[in-house]
């Protein structure tokens, strides 16, 4: 036998994860076509959704920016509907090419560091590298502990965002999915059109929405209950490997009697 | 004497092996033994103790989001408005994707058992030539 790195090189060479009192953060095995869709419906989710969260954040408030300034919501608004003149009209050519490379871009850079990060994932399982499984400083705590999913799930349709709050997903993803959730309702009149909706107004419904701001929505809302569910299972997963790692190494005595027939 | 037990990785386990080394059994008369599965088919559904990174979940998302954002746009032209149509892709996407991946897995998982289950006799039938 040649000679084994030491344990501590192993975990820092090939992480699994890392636990930070505001933020937990892990590899683990993704589809790259996914990643593909959240970067095409939203630029900047797949990369919160890998843990790269600068890019995310930079490329989510870039998406907002870009898509206001240029009405793209808007001019897709109108070409689905068959009015392509108003769409003509109302589309900015003063900006609506910025967006047009930086969307391929990260399409593509997100499948990308998709499939990279599956690699690390896979070969930091083959390490066994651990996971300290417990941050705590003076402002927060994190812990690696059993979540249902689709708890995860309700509390995401709730208000995007609490799904990750329940798994130590704290500055990072939840309050920043919160953050635009909360401008987009308020710029939409999301709220309102739910009342009208529910009282059945629904003309007023349709007139007091917003389209260029509600067509935002649907894909905040799908990312953060498909994103906190697959997170929960991951994070049940990493727990469970961190303990079973536990206890191979503490509970497997060499003197150990095992029982023969 | 041994006594066994077989438990879910959680706290109460770590709490219930603290509790039995309290009571005076020492930590090197305690044996854990991981029971993984060697091989294991395609699930459907994760489980919250499992997944292996393709999720029924996935490509319903992506349905589903399609299905809603189409909702709402074509909610502005039709009578229910937005909200209700947003519902409606939401949940029609989801369901559509969701009883294709199941038809599609069920396949794959079937033709998967079939090769096995060939290759286990093959190999029976070369252990009893020896």
């Amino acid at each position: 036998m040649g000679k084994k790195q030491l344990e501590s090189v192993r975990n820092k060479r090939r992480p699994k994860g890392i636990l930070s009192p505001y933020n937990i953060n892990f590899l683990h095995l993704r589809s790259s076509w996914v990643m593909i869709w959240w970067a095409a419906s939203y630029l900047g989710f797949a990369y919160v959704s890998l843990g790269a969260y600068i890019k995310g954040f930079i490329l989510i408030f870039l998406e907002f920016f870009l898509n206001v300034q240029s009405n793209l919501n808007l001019g897709i608004f109108y070409s689905l509907t068959g009015q392509f003149d108003m769409a003509k009209q109302v589309l900015d050519t003063k900006w609506l090419l910025f967006y047009v490379p930086i969307y391929v871009a990260i399409m593509w850079g997100a499948a990308r560091t998709a499939t990279d990060l599956n690699k690390y994932s896979i070969l930091a399982d083959r390490e066994e590298s651990v996971v300290f499984p417990f941050a705590m400083n003076s402002l927060d705590i994190a812990f690696l502990d059993k979540r249902n999913p689709w708890l995860a799930v309700a509390l995401s349709l709730l208000a995007p965002g609490l799904g990750h709050l329940y798994t130590h997903r704290v500055v990072t993803t939840s309050f920043l999915i919160m953050f635009w959730w909360v401008v987009t309702a308020v710029k939409s009149s999301f709220f309102q059109c739910v009342h009208l909706t529910a009282t059945g107004h629904f003309a007023q419904a349709i007139a007091v929405s917003d389209p260029q701001w509600l067509l935002f929505l649907p894909s905040i809302y799908v990312y953060a209950i498909h994103d906190s569910y697959i997170n929960t299972i991951h994070y049940n997963q990493l727990h469970s490997q961190e303990q079973q790692k536990y206890l191979s190494d503490n509970y497997q005595n060499a003197n150990f009697p095992i029982p023969t027939r | 004497m041994y006594v066994y037990a077989s438990f879910d990785y959680s706290a109460y386990l770590e709490l219930a092996i603290t509790d039995l080394e309290k009571r005076g059994i020492a930590r090197e008369h305690i044996l854990a033994v991981p029971l993984d599965k060697r091989m294991e088919e395609r699930k459907l559904f994760d489980t919250i103790h499992r997944a292996d990174g393709m999720s029924l979940f996935d490509g319903a998302a992506v349905s589903g989001a399609i299905f809603m954002e189409l909702g709402v746009i074509y909610g502005f032209v039709l009578k229910w408005g937005p909200i209700v149509w947003a519902l409606i892709g939401l949940v029609g996407g989801h369901f559509s994707a969701s009883c294709l991946t199941i038809t599609v897995v069920n396949c794959a998982n079937k033709s998967w058992l079939k090769k096995l289950a060939i290759r286990l006799k093959q190999e029976k039938a070369i252990q009893k030539l020896f």
